[in-house]
């Protein structure tokens, strides 16, 4: 009550909050180790108290906001929503919020919003992967905001950066694919240079098949990553000859798309024809036979970046780097393992 | 409204009686101000709708050059269809779109639109006609152009580009009577949440009771977004409670697909012995087997005459000295049509 911020001491909070001087420090750095229910009330009640870390009085003058800025490339893709969702939770808590842009997979139309989102003094900038222009790369180096690369890794992030490898999935989804055999196999995706996570996924499973003496055929579409994209992709790839033997789609929306247009040709899936996906999305839950497919973390790696992150913002440095595990699923759409 | 004089902080400091300094203060977080004052300013502020606007002593006279809209979800194609539309309207303009996420959620959409206004968006455009009062003096203060979508409220705040609910959903339930259906029902979700959901099930078992039928065939407890999982598992619950229904409608077309498949996977023909029917006009609608018929609501539409109408706003008090609200009815309160699209997964006549 009236008290300049800064005269709060940690052990203050602590005594507050009923919890160790350690929880306390753990809760706002963001480290493991307390409950997420915990972290929110110790959260809560240091800022209603005007605790701030004296070491971190300087971050904490410059975070003019409490705005996370988030730039995703699409709103059509559940991977997204589901980052940002797992997120969220953990930026609420720590009294922060969210507010999202679309670069449409455009580096030009990100760079301008980071120019414009800077001038806003944000708490913090999530970006989508870590293929960015030079240019708003350099600026963000300078301007002193947290900022947070998701969804891709990298040896040199900005800042913090929390993903998958992407060009592994799809390696070890090139393994399993031809270890069952497969020897005619065709990548479906967008137009070459829209999304550079996908260009790693379909340039593993390419490597994986070379092992083998194989070489990948690529069906693009220009369309957007939909089910109709898969469905499209899908039929102009059965024309082709010889037909592919086995579809390693984009994601899962593409290969449920493709999935219906092989039954729609008359083809027998996996008999005649193997699909694989990737991300495990949720409409797997529901189709009549599971897609083979890769399982991302997308609700954890976006709690474990949001509390990365919130820790960030309160001035504490946590590991620059953290790459996800993925978990190859294979599904009632490519052959059984021991039919060879 | 628009054309309204906006709240200042010297209105605030006078209605609590205080100094504008102690408001300036009180309005920000981690300041000394007690919580008593603080709560007493923050209550006055509420009460004139005034907003902290964070930009405002730097470049007051500035334009910010971006659009704010609230979304209920980020993980549906339809809104993201709206904003595409609205994104598209405005790319010759240089104004940018900036979204937030409310998660169906009326308390978060008050503070995503006050965050918004503290950084003084040039328009605001909002999914639905539902808001927190105090969200909706916030919008009524906000002293740009407010466009309310997705709905046809009956209190308009300002600008609406939308279509009703109720009436599109109405359209299907005499689509599936027409097609000789009798045991109807319906699945929807928790309409305190999504209240443009709630509109739809109204309308639906409203138009069941004018065609002398039935309106109690309901499973109406799901939690938006209402997932594909959700559909499925909501056709077990419905099919064990009232096996011989022949035709359903969902509240989107996610939920459609899943209750399809739990319908086909249970062994029952569609449309044959089950008919389905979905909201929306997803791309999955149209690629599933039977493709499932659905209501199209010209959600990108929605988005691009959003744009138009906030132009045309932004224009008019450009060069009429800011009278805005002498824009006709008719340019202000845009109608968009919900066309029913018929298709296989309710073909044929039942019985």
């Amino acid at each position: 009550m009236g008290r300049e911020p800064g005269t709060v001491r940690i052990e203050d909070v602590a005594r507050a909050a009923g919890v160790s001087i350690m929880s306390v420090s753990r809760a706002l750095r963001g480290v493991e180790g307390v409950s997420e229910a915990t972290r929110a009330r110790i959260t809560r009640l240091a800022a209603e108290m005007g605790y701030a870390p004296s070491r971190l009085a300087g971050s904490l003058a410059r975070a003019t906001s409490n705005l996370v800025c988030i730039s995703v490339p699409t709103l059509f893709d559940a991977v997204f929503a589901e980052i940002i969702s797992g997120m969220r939770v953990t930026l609420t808590h720590a009294g922060l919020e969210t507010i999202i842009e679309t670069s449409d997979y455009s580096r030009a139309r990100e760079a301008a919003w980071i120019e414009r989102m800077i001038k806003w003094s944000p708490a913090a900038l999530v970006l989508s992967g870590v293929d960015h222009a030079p240019k708003a790369r350099a600026r963000l180096e300078s301007a002193g905001i947290p900022v947070l690369e998701i969804w891709d890794v990298t040896p040199r992030p900005i800042d913090l950066c929390v993903g998958i490898d992407h060009r592994a999935a799809g390696a070890a989804m090139g393994r399993h694919l031809a270890g069952l055999g497969y020897r005619r196999p065709a990548y479906i995706g967008i137009r070459p240079g829209r999304d550079p996570r996908a260009e790693k996924r379909a340039a593993g499973l390419a490597e994986a098949f070379a092992e083998h003496g194989v070489a990948l055929a690529q069906q693009r579409v220009d369309g957007p990553p939909s089910f109709e994209t898969g469905h499209i992709g899908a039929r102009r790839a059965l024309a082709r000859s010889p037909r592919p033997d086995v579809l390693y789609f984009l994601n899962d929306h593409l290969a449920f798309g493709g999935l219906m247009a092989c039954e729609a040709a008359g083809l027998s899936v996996p008999g005649d024809i193997g699909v694989a996906g990737f991300n495990g999305l949720n409409i797997n839950d529901v189709l009549p036979r599971r897609l083979t497919t890769s399982e991302t973390p997308r609700e954890q790696m976006g709690k474990t970046a949001a509390r990365l992150l919130v820790a960030a913002i309160r001035g504490v440095r946590p590991e620059p780097c953290l790459a996800m595990p993925v978990a190859l699923a294979p599904g009632a759409t490519t052959r059984a393992i021991l039919r060879a | 409204m628009p054309g309204q004089q906006k709240p200042t902080m010297a209105d605030v400091a006078q209605l609590a009686g205080v100094s504008p300094m102690t408001v300036s203060r009180a309005l920000r977080p981690n300041t000394a101000v007690s919580a008593e004052t603080r709560a007493r300013i923050r209550a006055a502020a509420d009460e004139l709708g005034y907003v902290v606007d964070g930009t405002a002593a730097a470049f007051a006279s500035r334009r910010s050059g971006f659009v704010a809209m609230t979304i209920p979800s980020i993980n549906n194609a339809n809104f993201a269809d709206t904003a595409r539309g609205l994104t598209e309207g405005l790319l010759d303009s240089g104004l940018q779109l900036l979204l937030g996420y409310t998660d169906y959620d009326l308390a978060e959409e008050e503070r995503l639109v006050e965050a918004f206004l503290r950084r003084r968006p040039e328009a605001i455009v909002v999914t639905g006609g539902a808001h927190t009062a105090r969200c909706r003096r916030l919008l009524a203060n906000a002293g740009v152009p407010v466009v309310e979508t997705w709905d046809q409220p009956a209190a308009p705040i300002d600008r609406v580009v939308g279509f009703s609910n109720a009436e599109a959903a109405a359209r299907m339930a005499r689509h599936l009577v027409e097609r000789g259906h009798r045991r109807i029902a319906f699945i929807g979700g928790n309409g305190a949440r999504d209240t443009r959901g709630a509109d739809r099930q109204r309308g639906f078992l409203g138009a069941l009771r004018d065609a002398g039928l039935a309106s109690d065939r309901l499973v109406a407890d799901l939690d938006p977004p209402i997932s594909m999982h959700q559909g499925a598992a909501a056709m077990e619950r419905l099919l064990a409670r009232w096996p011989d229904t022949t035709a359903v409608m969902c509240v989107s077309d996610l939920s459609a697909f899943g209750a399809m498949t739990a319908a086909l996977r249970r062994g029952l023909a569609v449309p044959e012995r089950l008919a389905v029917a979905g909201f929306g006009a997803y791309d999955v609608a149209e690629i599933a087997l039977p493709a499932i018929t659905t209501i199209d609501v010209q959600a990108h539409r929605i988005g691009v005459e959003a744009a138009r109408v906030i132009l045309e706003a932004l224009a008019g008090e450009a060069g009429d000295g800011g009278d805005a609200d002498a824009v006709a009815d008719r340019d202000t309160q845009v109608t968009v049509t919900a066309r029913l699209l018929p298709r296989a997964s309710t073909a044929g006549h039942a019985g």
